[in-house]
């Protein structure tokens, strides 16, 4: 479990807080979404998760660990992977291979159970076919996947991910969202995704919003994500299939709001049978 | 005015053995006063149509003319006059920021054209005032403590200071929030509006695209695959699905219905019109 208690948090040299009381419980094998606009303090929250950022008040504690302690640093790096946005900022090696390695390597493990652990690392990606290929000519999504992979071969409880698709097409987006559902369903990995896309969010067991430092609203994505008023207040947009559903209320049929597009379709067509 | 594209065609390394075709056969007219989109898969080619689009890159076959004139030709001040008429924006641009102040990044391009003093502040000036950043709160900010929205429009405005007379930028909403989103799209149809250029927009997002181009072009593996206004290109939803272009979801949903709705119109643009379609067909049932 990671525990957020009472953090706050001040960069440096700036007068007002980027973080103010943030208290959170994250429970093992949980799919979480935090969203929030750019400057919401979502980057920062996720620097803290692994000990990249001290804060400034209250503490983040991973399964027992405080990241104020040096001597944990080390633990919790296994603990707890943090993927970033841009995948060209995260591959160092000239082989897909090799960049899997990089972790496992300075973690010191015998060769054999390195070899093991970038293949089952890469299986779980579904990059496996891609073992000899030089990283820069891998397209974004197979890029995010490979970064992915490498993080996996540490054998995190966590995975920490901020805006992982927001330099991705469509297809890197939807290769890079499968790939992080698989994890937490079928590997128990618990997953906090950083995202401005709301449609994103739909997938998680849980959904926070953070404006301006402070988390604003916490519940199921389709508590959180009908809310179209205040999500624009926040700096985001509703899912369009809530706002579609919405315009046909304002049209004056009678539909749930719903998130699924399956679900909205669905629901159209028996309007026309109660029609 | 236009550039213009004549059967052109793109090869790397030409003659090597990792020859690889880029581009073929293509045929593109972009006019001032217009906003065109151009959608691909990775690996379509996009990019080094841009590349054509102001000279940087000649073609290996066919011509590029920019206001009549051939890049591949033109030479000395000339050329550097021809490529000032077609500003090139580059994924992420707030990469190549550098400079201590605002003011001196967006400068840079002026300057060296030989603009000082007052003529100086003014073309800057203006150019800040084009993207929506006030001239007084932020030309003496430091461009790493703005925000990304506010970064892209740094650099984006460093290239509207040289006034060309068709912007082309390269994913220019990728990793913008909803809201940065919105206010650079709004940004560049006023530029479109207001300044009369001609504006180049390459997109992964669909949705961008359909809802401010006047036309789309459809790029895969290197040739041109359609051309059409935003509502002919939604007609063909599977077809975009296949090469791994999403359609909006609002739109799939249409596409959904029209197996019990025949007659549904799969084309609308935007979440409004299409809720106007669906509330037609449930009224004329």
């Amino acid at each position: 479990m990671i525990e957020v208690k009472g953090v706050w948090f001040n960069y440096p040299g700036l007068e007002s807080p980027v973080l103010q009381d943030i208290n959170l419980e994250i429970r093992p094998g949980e799919f979480l979404a935090l969203l929030g606009r750019n400057g919401s303090g979502k980057s920062t929250f996720t620097r803290l998760l692994n000990g990249l950022l001290i804060p400034s008040a209250g503490d983040v504690i991973v399964d027992g660990l405080n990241t104020r302690d040096q001597k944990n640093l080390s633990m919790l790096r296994q603990s707890i992977g943090l993927l970033f946005s841009n995948p060209d900022n995260q591959l160092v090696a000239s082989i897909v291979e090799e960049d899997v390695a990089f972790g496992p390597e300075n973690l010191g493990l015998a060769s054999g159970e390195i070899r093991d652990r970038v293949r089952s690392a890469l299986s779980v990606v579904g990059m496996e076919e891609y073992l000899k290929h030089p990283p820069h000519m891998l397209s974004g999504g197979q890029k995010q996947r490979v970064a992915i992979a490498g993080i996996l071969a540490l054998r995190p409880s966590y995975m920490v991910l901020d805006e992982p698709t927001s330099m991705l097409d469509p297809r890197g987006r939807d290769e890079v969202l499968r790939t992080l559902v698989d994890l937490n369903r079928h590997q128990g990995t618990t997953i906090i995704l950083v995202t401005h896309f709301t449609e994103e969010a739909a997938a998680a067991d849980r959904v926070l919003v953070l404006d301006q430092g402070k988390l604003v609203m916490m519940g199921s994505p389709h508590q959180v994500l009908t809310r179209t008023n205040e999500l624009h207040t926040w700096g985001l947009e509703a899912p369009d299939t809530v706002l579609l559903c919405e315009e046909l209320r304002r049209l004056g049929h009678d539909l749930p709001l719903a998130l699924d597009e399956a679900q909205v379709v669905e629901m159209i067509k028996r309007l026309r049978v109660k029609d | 005015m236009s550039i213009r594209l004549s059967k052109v065609g793109f090869q790397y390394a030409r003659g090597l053995p990792w020859e690889n075709t880029a581009l073929k056969n293509i045929d593109l007219e972009i006019k001032s006063n217009e906003m065109l989109g151009i959608i691909g898969p990775t690996g379509s080619g996009k990019t080094t149509l841009l590349q054509l689009m102001n000279g940087i890159r000649h073609p290996s076959e066919g011509r590029v003319l920019i206001n009549n004139q051939d890049p591949a030709k033109t030479k000395g001040r000339e050329i550097t006059r021809l490529r000032q008429k077609v500003g090139l924006v580059f994924q992420s641009p707030e990469d190549q920021l550098f400079a201590n102040s605002v003011f001196d990044d967006i400068a840079f391009g002026p300057r060296n054209l030989g603009f000082t003093g007052p003529d100086l502040e003014e073309r800057v000036r203006w150019a800040m005032e084009a993207l929506d950043l006030s001239f007084e709160d932020f030309s003496q900010r430091r461009p790493q403590n703005l925000s990304g929205g506010q970064k892209r429009r740094v650099a984006i405005a460093g290239i509207l200071a040289l006034k060309p007379e068709y912007l082309i930028l390269d994913e220019p909403t990728a990793g913008l929030d909803p809201e940065g989103r919105k206010g650079l799209l709004a940004l560049l149809r006023k530029l479109r509006e207001e300044q009369g250029m001609g504006v180049v927009m390459v997109s992964h997002r669909l949705q961008d695209i359909i809802s401010n181009c006047d036309r789309i072009v459809v790029l895969v593996g290197g040739e041109i695959l359609k051309v059409g206004t935003p509502r002919e290109i939604l007609q063909d939803g599977e077809e975009l699905g296949v090469l791994g272009l999403a359609l909006p979801t609002v739109n799939k949903v249409l596409h959904e219905l029209k197996q019990v709705y025949p007659h549904l119109d799969v084309t609308p643009v935007g979440v409004a019109a299409i809720a106007e379609e669906i509330d037609q067909a449930l009224r004329n049932q």
